[in-house]
């Protein structure tokens, strides 16, 4: 379905292999939300994010974003940051990189994937959920000095 | 407040994890402080990057999933089930097409209504009536012989209604009526 739509509104197939995995991604961020409630089915939610995402796509390309649809779509909020234009963000992605797995994995399991703290100390082999977040502290102080 | 007190503030600040006594305090100290505010925006920009990092981790991910199943034999025959906006495909029209006309043939056949003859109706014809006949055997109560008949091609003779014993028997007499007769004509 997402793909069929991305074809027929003036995109090729990788761009829908993109926009879907992008829309699985969203998808995935929804389900974190504790608050969040599916009040459609998953093939329209799924739809509505793929829709909302091609639209912001074909604007920022300029081309045509009048869309022949072919289910219904519910309105998404879909967070977006560009970060090609903010040198900010830039500079944290470079700086990550340059972190040890260990942190990397703590951060994004915090800030991400939404664990909890008692979660991640399990999973990472630190004894208690003190000792994780002394960690993360300590990886946040380091991304922190590298962005400055 | 040291450094790293006022760090581990700021952290649980973002993560919404202050009452809201302490967070109406830490606002208050930042919006007179410009070394925090600058340390907060700081600090939200990293968990921005960090979400975009994990994002981009699990795209990677994503794809060579993908790229994966791509390969795989179930995933290259896969065709979805419901096409979208319940598109028109032309093989299942004629595949219905074939199947209302086999239908409307049986029934035609089935009832003796067919409007054109053919060796091959007739064949399914008789197919059918046998097996109403057999039907028939198996529902009612049945009379069985074995004797030559002129009309029936096999020897054995169904007769499940009074009717057909009394035509059975009339052409019973008659069989052997002509075969005295020959006998007769023989002597």
């Amino acid at each position: 379905m997402a793909k069929y739509f991305i074809l027929k509104n003036s995109g090729n197939f990788e761009e829908a292999q993109d926009v879907f995995q992008d829309a699985i991604i969203v998808l995935y961020e929804k389900t974190k939300n504790p608050n969040f409630k599916l009040t459609c089915t998953i093939k329209t939610y799924i739809y509505s994010i793929v829709r909302n995402l091609w639209l912001k796509i074909l604007v920022k390309k300029k081309r045509q974003a009048i869309v022949t649809d072919f289910e219904k779509f519910y309105k998404i909020e879909i967070e977006d940051y560009d970060t090609e234009k903010d040198t900010k963000i830039e500079k944290v992605l470079e700086a990550i990189k340059t972190l040890g797995e260990k942190c990397k994995k703590i951060l994004t399991s915090f800030y991400f994937e939404k664990k909890k703290m008692e979660i991640i100390a399990e999973e990472l082999g630190y004894t208690n959920a003190k000792n994780a977040k002394n960690q993360k502290y300590k990886c946040m102080k380091q991304l922190k000095i590298m962005v400055q | 407040m040291e450094d790293q007190e006022l760090d581990i503030l700021i952290l649980r600040y973002l993560s919404n994890d202050l009452n809201a006594e302490e967070k109406a305090v830490f606002e208050k100290r930042m919006s007179s402080d410009e070394s925090i505010q600058k340390a907060v925006n700081t600090y939200a920009t990293i968990e921005k990057g960090i979400n975009i990092y994990a994002k981009s981790e699990l795209k990677l991910k994503l794809q060579k999933t993908h790229s994966l199943l791509e390969n795989t034999k179930s995933f290259k025959n896969y065709k979805p089930s419901i096409k979208p906006g319940g598109g028109f495909s032309v093989t299942g029209f004629i595949m219905k097409i074939f199947l209302v006309l086999v239908v409307v043939t049986v029934v035609l056949i089935y009832f003796d209504k067919m409007p054109i003859e053919h060796p091959f109706l007739k064949e399914v014809k008789q197919k059918l009536d046998n097996i109403k006949i057999q039907k028939q055997v198996l529902v009612k109560d049945t009379i069985w012989h074995t004797i030559k008949s002129t009309k029936m091609t096999k020897d054995t003779v169904y007769i499940s209604t009074q009717e057909e014993m009394d035509a059975f028997q009339k052409e019973l007499k008659n069989n052997k009526n002509i075969n005295s007769e020959t006998e007769n004509k023989g002597e």
